[in-house]
C-alpha cells in the first residue's frame, strides 16, 4: 500500500544473523510461521521442556485482571491463544482479550482452540503491531509473548502499545534474553544451536524456521537495553525480571 | 462509491461467510490502522471500510484482516 511508510532501500535490520532490508523482514518472518503454526505449542513443549507454560503462568499472574470489574486485554502476537486463554481464566465475566497476530495460521489455530473450549469474551483480529487498528487509551493491559524480536521496528510496537493503553495501564513482554548464570550459558548455547533446529525439523519437517528463532534470540537486546528502549517508548517505571536463569525475562512498563 | 473490479478472489464468494461469528463488540473498537478513524462495518461484503484511508479491509471467516497490504482501494 503506497499509504503506508516504506523504508528506504539503504535500512537494514536482522533477520536472525542475516541482514535483510528493514520492509523484507515481515515476510520472512511470515513465512517462518506459516510454516510452523500448527506444531506451534508442540514445538515449545519439545524445545523449553514445558518451561514455557510456567513462564506464561508468571507473565498473566502479572496483567493480574480484575475478577469483578471490566477488564481490557490485548495480547498482540498471541496468535494461538495460549496467553489469552490464560488471562480469560484469571478474569472475570467482564475480561474481554483481543488476541492479534500478523499471521492468518496462527489466528485459525488459536479460533479452533477457543471454539473446542467455548471461552468467552476472544476475539481474534489479524493486524500489525507496529500500526494497531485499535483506538487510543482503550486497554488496562497489553501482553506480548515471544513476539517482539520478529516485529522488524520494535520501537515504532512499543509506541502503538503505549498508545492504545488506558492511564494506568500496563505493558508486559516475554521474550528470550541472555542467560547470565555461568556453565549454564555454555549449555544453552550448545542446546539452542543444535538440539532445538533438530527437534525442528523431526516435528514439523524443516529446521530452518528453528534456525531463524535461535539466531534471533541472540539477535534480541540484552534486559537492560532492552528496558531502555521500553523507557524511550514513553513508559514509566520501566522493569524486567528473570526467570530460569535468564533464558527468558519478563519486561514491564506503565502508562502514566 | 466502491470499485468491484478490485475485489480480491477470498472474498468472491467461493465460500460461505459467517457474520453472526463477528464479535459487536471487537467491530465497535476497531479504527484504520493508518489513520486511526472509525470503520464502517459492510456486513454484506463482509468489509471494514475505512473512508479516510479510502481502503476496504476483508472479514475471512469471522477474523478482520487489518493489514494495509490485504485491504482493497477505494475509487471514488
Amino acid at each position: 500500500m503506497s499509504s503506508q511508510s516504506q523504508p528506504s532501500p539503504s535500512d537494514e535490520t536482522h533477520f536472525g544473523f542475516r541482514n535483510v532490508p528493514l520492509g523484507e523482514k515481515q515476510h520472512l518472518v511470515d513465512d517462518v510461521f506459516l510454516k510452523v503454526a500448527s506444531r506451534y505449542d508442540l514445538m515449545n513443549d519439545l524445545m523449553s521442556a514445558g518451561l514455557h507454560r510456567a513462564w506464561k503462568d508468571v507473565l498473566v499472574g502479572m496483567v493480574r485482571p480484575s475478577t469483578t470489574r471490566p477488564f481490557r486485554h490485548l495480547d498482540v502476537a498471541g496468535g494461538t491463544g495460549d496467553v489469552a486463554f490464560r488471562v480469560i481464566e484469571a478474569g472475570g465475566p467482564d475480561t474481554e482479550v483481543t488476541v492479534l497476530d500478523i499471521n492468518p495460521n496462527m489466528l485459525s489455530v488459536g479460533r479452533e482452540r477457543a471454539d473446542a473450549r467455548s471461552l468467552p469474551g476472544l476475539t481474534f483480529v489479524q493486524g500489525n503491531a507496529e500500526e494497531l487498528h485499535l483506538p487510543d487509551n482503550t486497554f488496562d493491559a497489553y501482553t506480548i509473548a515471544f513476539g517482539i524480536r520478529n516485529v522488524p521496528r520494535i520501537d515504532k510496537a512499543l509506541r502503538e502499545a503505549r498508545r492504545v493503553l488506558k492511564r494506568g495501564g500496563r505493558f508486559l513482554c516475554l521474550e528470550f534474553s541472555m542467560v547470565d548464570v555461568p556453565v549454564l550459558d555454555r549449555f544453552y548455547e550448545a542446546y539452542s544451536f543444535t538440539a532445538i533446529p533438530a527437534i525442528g525439523k523431526v516435528v514439523t519437517g524443516d529446521g530452518a524456521p528453528y534456525r531463524y528463532l535461535v539466531e534471533s534470540i541472540r539477535k534480541f537486546p540484552d534486559a537492560p537495553t532492552f528496558r531502555d528502549m521500553i523507557e524511550d517508548a514513553g513508559f514509566a517505571r520501566a522493569s524486567f525480571t528473570r526467570l530460569t536463569g535468564g533464558v527468558v525475562a519478563i519486561h514491564s512498563g506503565w502508562k502514566i | 462509491m466502491v470499485d468491484d473490479e478490485a475485489q480480491s478472489p477470498e472474498n468472491a464468494g467461493r465460500r460461505g461467510h459467517e457474520p453472526s461469528r463477528i464479535d459487536r463488540r471487537l467491530l465497535e473498537i476497531l479504527v484504520c490502522p493508518l489513520t486511526k478513524n472509525t470503520l464502517e462495518y459492510d456486513s454484506a461484503r463482509q468489509e471494514l471500510v475505512s473512508l479516510s484511508a479510502r481502503l476496504a479491509y476483508p472479514i475471512r471467516d469471522g477474523i478482520p484482516i487489518m493489514l494495509p497490504d490485504e485491504a482493497r482501494v477505494l475509487e471514488y
